[in-house]
């Protein structure tokens, strides 16, 4: 019996994957739990392995295509099993696939393909309200059927990322005037209504944000238009997720920052202390970012009102109080940027910690971060020392209610008891959400960070 | 807002019943045990010594005998409240119930009415056993010239019992023995909740539930389990299943794209099929999945407590039958 592979479900916020490679080829054979395709999500490239033994099926979804959660892929089939009809395949691509083997000369398979599309009534009636061809449309109901959600996904495929930023499709007659009035970018607005549609709440609400943004002083400024030199171009994967969030996360959140210059003395002599020692148990050299984690946990674990998470509660703002401290790690990539997680900080040793880091880091170089390693952070570090940065302000991890920038270790002159002394400082810069955390709770944790870094041993009561 | 106070179902059902009678003097109440004994689930407690032996008369066993008095004092203009026990007995007075009650308007070309009520017991839960468990509403839904009733909350009691009692129709109003102490805001004063329409209790947007009776109670309970994995579940309560709201149900559906009916009867030949059935005809092209039904196993209800929790729809199988209306994109 043909066994689907299909677009798998990776975290709440995926509703689709591209297909970025296929590492098996129609008619190769395949055992079960081996790699076949590789795709990526807005989060993180994974491979999908075959679900069972047997022969790899027709490529329903090619590469560089995307197909919705569900949308079939391929299929394992059994030795000399002809692939099912598909009515319930993921053809994504407007292409026709190709036969299953290249130099097959049966008669092609669109040809055959005319059959019967399971759809429920209200997938048709969507259907024939859009124009849209249900043949052409993959099925992630129940059973292969074609229902709704896959004809809105379909419709919006079709629409093309190439277009120049489409309006959501579902935006309510109030909102779309409030819009206009107030001049909110549809486009940034999530939607919260039935079935994602924009209500007025949403507009006001964008429109609010953009009011506390502006009212922080450190706003950019408005982004000049593109040159009249070279066309503009699209941005995509990581480029484009990172562009997205950030967008969001800086327009919805309403950001302060708060800096502290702390003397990095003791921390440097930890780190050379106690580098040989972790390198001879793990293999790994001790970082100041992996003290800077334990730090971090350390004092996490004591102002919980800073280990929280924005929530929506019932229309309203919420919040989440968190039960782990889980700290991420911003890693920079060639084209982008990962956090991903080290769990529970505030259990793990020193030589733990740096263990989970440099694994994490080596994963999200290699691209191979799973979703596990990227979700559940509760908190974010992000250092940017090595890269010869004195200071700067991140923004935040939403839904996360705080980020700290680190910035390198530098000799500067101090004042110490009256005269200018020498020594090795560094500069903390606490963004924080302030709907969630006031200056003081935010001026004790980043007093409390500091006094941690320039007395490492208190880490020990 | 008048003023509210929390009370249980069978609060709201004595309020009823003393309300009418003082406000009608034709409203009397008979049946086993609802005098001297205050009723054996406390409905009529009191109520004798309020307004008499003459208004609160104690029968003998006998359902087809006094549902038969109750009919005949209907004909001559009084509002008889008469109560059967259980469900279960309402079989001994089916020829007065099918043949007499439900018939004579129509067979007398509208000369005579029969505003009688009947009170009567269903479900099951109690370890009672089958023949005191059944739900056998859909028997007299089934029967041209009769209204059924289904409340599942204390303010829908109290006010659809004063509706019944107040229509020129026999009506059946059903009771289901486990939510007898379910307890709800009431309000003071008076007021009536209309037969024939349906109350949306849980505002939803991915599937339709339509839950009667204690089932309303299930409804709500797997509706917030699921809102937990982003499934949103709307409640319908038609509280009464003759006359049907089909246009509230409808809306819902149409709407939702998705809807599971959950009833106390046995799932074949039952209420359960009869709204699905609406559904399918008049919604058709709005369904985005089948329509499910969950009701109690065609089985005789067990005595034994497990088997019995087992024939009777529970809030894991209705989680359970919801899920697998959705695919794998949520």
């Amino acid at each position: 019996m043909a066994t689907e592979i299909y677009m798998p479900q990776l975290g709440l916020t995926m509703t689709e994957g591209t297909v970025t490679r296929w590492l098996k080829r129609p008619g190769d054979t395949v055992k079960q739990g081996e790699p076949v395709v590789e795709i990526e999500t807005d989060k993180v490239t994974t491979e999908i392995e075959a679900p069972t033994d047997g022969v790899l099926g027709p490529i329903l979804v090619e590469e560089g295509k995307s197909a919705p959660i569900g949308g079939v892929l391929s299929y394992v089939l059994a030795v000399g099993e002809p692939p099912p009809a598909t009515p319930q395949a993921g053809l994504v691509a407007a292409t026709p696939t190709a036969p299953p083997t290249p130099s097959a000369a049966q008669p092609s398979a669109p040809a055959e393909a005319q059959e019967r599309v399971i759809a429920t009534p209200r997938a048709r009636r969507k259907a024939h309200e859009l124009g849209i061809d249900l043949s052409q449309v993959p099925a992630s109901g129940p059973g292969g059927r074609i229902v709704e959600a896959d004809v809105r996904w379909f419709a919006d495929q079709k629409a093309g990322p190439a277009e120049p930023a489409k309006e959501p499709l579902r935006i309510s007659p109030v909102a779309r005037r409030l819009a206009a009035e107030l001049g909110v970018d549809l486009s940034t607005v999530q939607g919260t209504g039935e079935g994602g549609r924009i209500r007025r709440e949403d507009v006001e609400r964008a429109a609010a944000a953009r009011q506390v943004a502006a009212a922080v002083p450190p706003i950019p400024s408005p982004v000049p238009p593109v040159a009249a030199a070279g066309a503009a171009e699209a941005l995509t994967g990581v480029r484009r997720i990172v562009a997205e969030r950030m967008t969001r996360n800086f327009a919805t959140t309403p950001h302060f920052y708060l800096t502290a210059e702390v003397d990095a003395s003791a921390l440097t002599r930890m780190r050379d202390g106690l580098l040989p020692r972790i390198e001879a148990a793990t293999g790994i050299r001790l970082t100041i970012t992996d003290i800077l984690v334990k730090v971090c946990a350390h004092a996490l674990r004591e102002h919980p009102e800073i280990n929280v998470a924005y929530a929506e509660v019932s229309g309203g703002p919420g919040l989440v109080r968190q039960v782990e401290v889980n700290v991420g790690i911003a890693v920079a990539l060639e084209d982008g940027l990962v956090v991903p997680v080290i769990r529970q900080a505030d259990r793990l040793s020193l030589a733990e910690i740096t263990a989970r880091r440099a694994g994490l880091v080596e994963r999200a170089r290699a691209g191979k971060l799973s979703l596990t390693d990227l979700e559940g952070g509760t908190f974010t570090l992000t250092n940017l020392g090595m890269f010869g940065v004195d200071q700067f302000q991140a923004i935040i991890n939403a839904p996360q209610a705080a980020i700290l920038a680190v910035g390198r270790v530098r000799e500067r002159p101090v004042a110490v008891g009256g005269a200018v002394v020498i020594r090795p400082t560094l500069y903390l810069t606490l963004s924080l959400d302030h709907r969630l955390v006031d200056g003081a709770q935010g001026a004790r944790f980043l007093e409390r960070l500091a006094q941690l870094i320039e007395e490492p041993y208190l880490l020990l009561d | 807002m008048p003023e509210m106070r929390e009370i249980t179902i069978v609060e709201a059902l004595r309020e009823a019943l003393a309300e009418e009678m003082s406000r009608d003097p034709t409203v009397f109440l008979m049946g086993e045990d609802i005098g001297r004994a205050n009723g054996v689930f406390n409905v009529t407690a009191g109520l004798q010594d309020e307004f008499g032996k003459e208004r609160v008369i104690d029968t003998p066993i006998s359902e087809a005998g006094f549902t038969g008095m109750g009919i005949g004092a209907a004909l001559t203009g009084m509002r008889p409240v008469v109560e059967i026990l259980f469900c279960d007995f309402m079989t001994l007075a089916m020829d007065q119930i099918v043949n007499q009650a439900a018939k004579l308007h129509y067979m007398t070309g509208g000369q005579a009415k029969v505003p009688l009520v009947i009170r009567t017991l269903m479900g099951a839960g109690r370890g009672a056993a089958a023949q005191h468990s059944q739900s056998l509403h859909a028997w007299v839904a089934h029967i041209p010239g009769l209204k059924v009733v289904m409340p599942s909350t204390p303010y829908d009691a109290k006010g659809l019992l004063k509706s019944a009692i107040r229509d020129d129709n026999p009506v059946i109003f059903f009771e289901d023995k486990m939510s007898y102490q379910v307890k709800g805001l009431v309000p003071v004063g008076e007021y009536t909740v209309p037969l024939g329409v349906a109350d949306v209790k849980r505002v939803g947007t991915d599937v339709t539930f339509v839950a009667t009776s204690s089932m309303v109670q299930v409804a709500l309970a797997a509706a917030e389990v699921l809102a937990q994995e982003g499934i949103s579940a709307e409640v319908v309560d038609p509280r009464t299943l003759k006359p049907l709201d089909k246009e509230t149900i409808l809306e819902s559906v149409k709407k939702t794209g998705r809807a599971v009916i959950i009833d106390e009867g046995h799932l074949s030949y039952g209420v359960t099929a009869e709204i699905a059935a609406i559904i399918a005809d008049e919604a058709f092209d709005y369904l985005d999945a089948p329509v499910k039904r969950l009701g109690a196993m065609d089985v005789p209800v067990p005595m034994a407590p497990v088997l019995e929790q087992a024939t009777v729809p529970n809030v894991d199988q209705l989680v359970a039958t919801t899920r697998g209306l959705f695919g794998r994109r949520y």
